[in-house]
């Protein structure tokens, strides 16, 4: 057996065999769910430096080739290892999340594993049909994890499949139409890219957009995200829509942009468009949330229009930021509903109305998802402003102010609205309501999967150029250490120019920019402790607590709150963008919503015929069969 | 010198922190001055501001009981080394001092926003309910200018020049590479493009320092300070600090960007000092004529005229005007 099937093979067998475990064995679901991940991210971190590929002939049905043909590249290895990452942490949540609860976490662990199984199945993937065939076991795990568990969660599971079903139907119909034309090998086709210039070959290429567009939650197929976060696991939210999904969804719109076709400039202004609105869209609409997990979803979003931007300026810089920026979403965003979900755990609701004062209480989650609530909106030097930041000198290179200037809006906004979260939950009075709440009912899992990822994201902000440099920047095709890698534009070195088809350097008269995040943290550290120093010196020592001030009053806690869901409400009354936000929050501008309006009068017409009686079905048979000998006679 | 030891004399005396804020107290003394001589009073010493921070940091701390303490206590100090930082690369690029800039006009934005996020985190973190109806403005008041600001700033990055026949923007966000260009082709300030970005950059950073008619966030009369209610003593103290420091940093981001920076001759420097005075005087006239607009209403102006002026200066810059 060939050691790039290790990564599929362990999460695959471990998740049959805890669905197959009888569901008191608990404590076993739980030591397989958490060593099958441990064993799949272990194969993918020490897989991580092999490059190879294997092939067995599979099928072959009158031309629909099917091979079971795997490879590892640059790109493929380090998302591999990090889907695992993403996968330990997931389960170690899971168990906290199950502790002193009922219900079975076999099922859990079961798709957990199997979703595993397929997202690293199309990272290694080197065959058309085999990618969609893993690509559509990762949309079943979804339905199933969506669906397990909790009854509220069928509505969401139901359209998060409609809508990632009609991605996947897009890719499989571009699939077969790339494997007719040219080739059902991937090594192939990326030896000679698909020149999208005629309208054959758009048409395969946006049909495999329109596929990434709904895995990732690009705007308008994002509609499920949020639709799904409402009524979903918290950790299933953080592992599939906000880090696995992203992974595959952003994986293929790499590949097709970079690798399988050439796409010419109209296609991609087109992803930059997408990109723009995602980004300004769907940020607006999590400003005015009020659930929490229900914001959370809506920023799942956002951050994709950031990924779009990067790839689609088809610079280096804007594909190495797309990339980096894939890794450092899924790291926060998992961050920030792991949180959700302990928060929820222990108070019982994600009303941000009803939430308040958990700092004290709470304040593992809330260290981990400040952080990751900064990361977010790109405060520097967290990881989230590094990837942010070569997408904005993407945009500069790719001279299109206007998109730049809707990803620095976008920013700023995401900023707001995660004030607002912060507020709301955390600060402020704490309501009567939230008393006795206290962190730790889950055991050590919840912590350790959320502040994990809180440290992740200090590092690869801080150490950005340790990622670029070793695996993102290889993965676009730049040697190591190369003079056109991310790291040397981080350190300073603003060669990383090169023309929209990312292969000759331009000359330019001025340097482009320039980020030196260790230097930026280092100074800004220096700084705070040299002014502690200084105030220490004085009179910082000397401190009294006092209760707060409100104009003499006495102070009440469950009166003088200012909830957070006051925060935007000036912006839902303004001219414009109120009612575009009314207009967005109704739901007409949902393609699924629109779906089920127009699908509903077909139905009624379909159900009518349907009427019982054998006659009226032999009728239909016998019309059916006289249309085929026509046409036969015909031809 | 090495590296790190250039790097922290830079970022801690000259032009750093005590150079900002020794400038940045001089210039909060020009704007009280010029206010008391609008309003027929005297005014203060040029030793005032100096003396008001240094007999804050002598007064105790005052921790409200419902605060998340911790980033009650430490959130000034962030906002004022970010306001520091901001400054110290502005006035690298400006002097042209520096073999290599940390930072280009991407981290200068971010950087010049974590001192006002520092007040707004501050003032929820204080769980006074008034804090947080001050931080919620100020977050709104932030997102408004912020729009126009950041177009204004980017008309200097995308302003297109003919330089033999071929149409050349700087195409650089690079603060010294702005300066470069400028050096080039004239400062940007002296085009149509140039002149109403430069106007709408000025009223983003009038707001930015929290001045009258934007000073809705604070609002003694309504909300009593509003993030800053709680704040007392040295903490407040490091906050008027970082006031300061903003006010030495953001006349001379606008010098910088639009008006070509500092030229390193006599005659330069105080032609330097001419233009950051000029935008100061703007900035307290503007501050002494006008009565404090609702959110609501600066939330209007800002995504309204302001921005639509940002993107026709845009228009005009790509157009070459």
């Amino acid at each position: 057996m060939d050691n790039l099937l290790l990564p599929i093979v362990i999460p695959g067998a471990v998740g049959l065999l805890v669905l197959f475990l009888p569901a008191r064995m608990r404590a076993l679901h739980l030591l397989l769910g958490i060593g099958g991940a441990l064993a799949t991210f272990g194969a993918g971190a020490l897989l991580i430096d092999t490059r190879g590929a294997v092939s067995w002939p599979w099928m072959d049905l009158g031309g629909l080739q099917l091979d079971f043909a795997l490879k590892m590249d640059a790109f493929s290895s380090w998302a591999v290892a990090f889907t695992g990452l993403m996968a330990v942490l997931t389960a170690a949540y899971g168990a906290g999340w199950f502790r002193g609860k009922g219900g079975a976490p076999g099922r859990y662990y079961a798709w957990l594993l199997l979703a595993t199984a397929g997202a690293c199945g199309v990272l290694l993937a080197d065959n058309l049909l085999l990618l969609v065939l893993f690509w559509e076991l990762v949309t079943l795990m979804l339905f199933l994890l969506a669906a397990t568990g909790r009854e509220e969660g069928a509505p969401g599971a139901a359209k998060a499949f409609g809508v990632l079903g009609l991605g996947d139907m897009a890719l499989l119909v571009g699939v077969v139409l790339i494997g007719l034309d040219r080739t059902w090998s991937i090594s192939e086709l990326a030896a000679s890219p698909l020149i999208a210039d005629q309208a054959s070959y758009v048409l395969m290429y946006v049909l495999l957009l329109v596929a990434a567009m709904a895995k990732a939650g690009a705007m308008p197929l994002h509609s499920w995200i949020p639709t799904m976060a409402t009524g979903t696991h918290a950790s299933v939210m953080a592992f599939l829509p906000g880090a696995v999904d992203k992974i595959l969804g952003i994986y293929l719109l790499a590949r097709i942009s970079l690798d399988w076709f050439v796409p010419g400039d109209g296609l991609r202004l087109a992803v930059m468009t997408i990109g723009a609105l995602t980004i300004l869209g769907a940020v607006f609409m999590a400003m005015i949330q009020h659930d929490l997990r229900r914001l959370l979803s809506f920023h799942a979003v956002s951050q994709v229009g950031y990924m779009l931007l990067g790839i689609g300026t088809g610079t280096i810089i804007g594909v190495v930021g797309g990339l980096f920026h894939m890794l450092n979403n899924a790291i926060y965003k998992a961050c920030l509903f792991l949180g959700a979900g302990s928060i929820e755990r222990e108070t019982g609701t994600m009303d941000l109305g009803r939430l308040g004062g958990l700092v004290r209480v709470m304040p593992l989650t809330f260290g981990a998802m400040f952080v990751a609530a900064l990361a977010i909106s790109g405060i520097p030097p967290l990881n989230g402003f590094a990837s942010k930041w070569l997408i904005y000198e993407a945009c500069v290179a790719a001279e299109m102010p206007l998109f730049l200037i809707a990803a620095l809006f976008g920013s700023a906004l995401t900023l707001a609205s995660f004030v607002k979260v912060l507020h709301s939950v955390f600060w402020g009075p704490k309501p009567t309501e939230m008393d006795g709440v206290r962190e730790g009912g889950g055991g050590i899992g919840m912590p350790l999967a959320m502040v994990t990822l809180a440290g992740l994201c200090i590092l690869l902000g801080v150490f950005a150029a340790w990622p670029l440099d070793n695996y993102i920047g290889p993965a676009v095709g730049l040697e190591a250490g190369g003079a056109v890698t991310g790291a040397a534009t981080l350190e300073g070195n603003p060669a990383a120019w090169s023309d929209v088809d990312g292969t000759e350097p331009v000359d330019r008269p001025y340097p482009l920019g320039t980020l030196e995040p260790l230097l930026l943290t280092g100074l800004l550290a220096v700084g705070v402790l040299v002014l502690l120093l200084l105030a220490h010196a004085g009179q910082m020592r000397m401190r009294r607590v006092r209760p707060v001030f409100v104009g003499g009053q006495p102070f009440d806690r469950d009166e003088n709150r200012f909830p957070g869901t006051e925060f935007y409400r000036t912006v839902q009354d303004l001219p414009a963008v109120g009612p575009a936000l009314r207009l967005g929050a109704s739901g007409q501008l949902d393609p699924y919503e629109a779906a089920q309006r127009a699908g509903t009068p077909a139905v009624r017409v379909l159900r009518r015929l349907h009427s019982g009686l054998v006659r009226d079905y032999l009728f239909w048979c016998l019309l059916g069969i006289a249309v085929v000998i026509a046409v036969l006679i015909g031809s | 010198m090495a590296p790190i030891a250039e790097w922290l004399f830079l970022f801690l005396i000259f032009p750093g922190l005590l150079f900002t804020v020794v400038v940045g107290l001089t210039l909060c003394w020009v704007d009280r001055k010029v206010t008391a001589l609008v309003q027929w009073r005297a005014g203060p010493p040029p030793g005032q501001p100096f003396w008001d921070v240094l007999k804050l940091m002598g007064k105790e701390v005052i921790v409200p009981a419902q605060a998340w303490a911790g980033g009650f206590l430490s959130l000034p100090f962030v906002g004022l080394a970010a306001a520091v930082l901001a400054g110290t690369f502005v006035w690298i690029a400006t002097t042209g001092m520096a073999p290599t800039p940390g930072g280009d006009l991407i981290v200068v934005i971010y950087l010049l926003a974590i001192p006002t996020l520092a007040v707004i985190l501050g003032g929820a973190a204080s769980g006074n309910p008034l804090g947080a109806v001050g931080s919620s403005r100020d977050m709104k008041l932030m997102l408004s200018y912020e729009l126009p600001f950041v177009i204004a700033l980017l008309v200097a990055v995308f302003q297109k020049h003919e330089i033999d026949g071929e149409m050349v923007a700087a195409g650089t966000l690079s603060l010294s590479g702005l300066m470069e260009f400028q050096g080039d082709v004239g400062s940007i300030l002296f085009r149509p493009s140039g002149a109403i970005a430069f106007l709408v950059a000025l009223l983003c950073a009038h707001a930015k320092l929290g001045f009258v008619p934007f000073d809705l966030a604070e609002a003694e009369c309504e909300i009593g300070e509003g993030a800053l209610l709680e704040y007392s003593g040295p903490l407040l103290g490091l906050f008027k600090l970082t006031q300061a420091v903003l006010l030495a940093t953001l006349p001379v981001l606008l010098v910088t960007v639009f008006w070509g920076g500092l030229d390193p001759t006599p005659l330069g420097v105080l032609a330097f000092i001419g233009k950051i005075v000029l935008i100061l005087v703007l900035f307290v006239l503007i501050k002494n004529t006008n009565p404090r607009v609702r959110i609501d209403q600066a939330m209007r102006f800002f995504w309204g005229p302001l921005t639509a002026l940002a993107l026709l200066a845009l228009v005009l810059a790509q157009l070459g005007l």
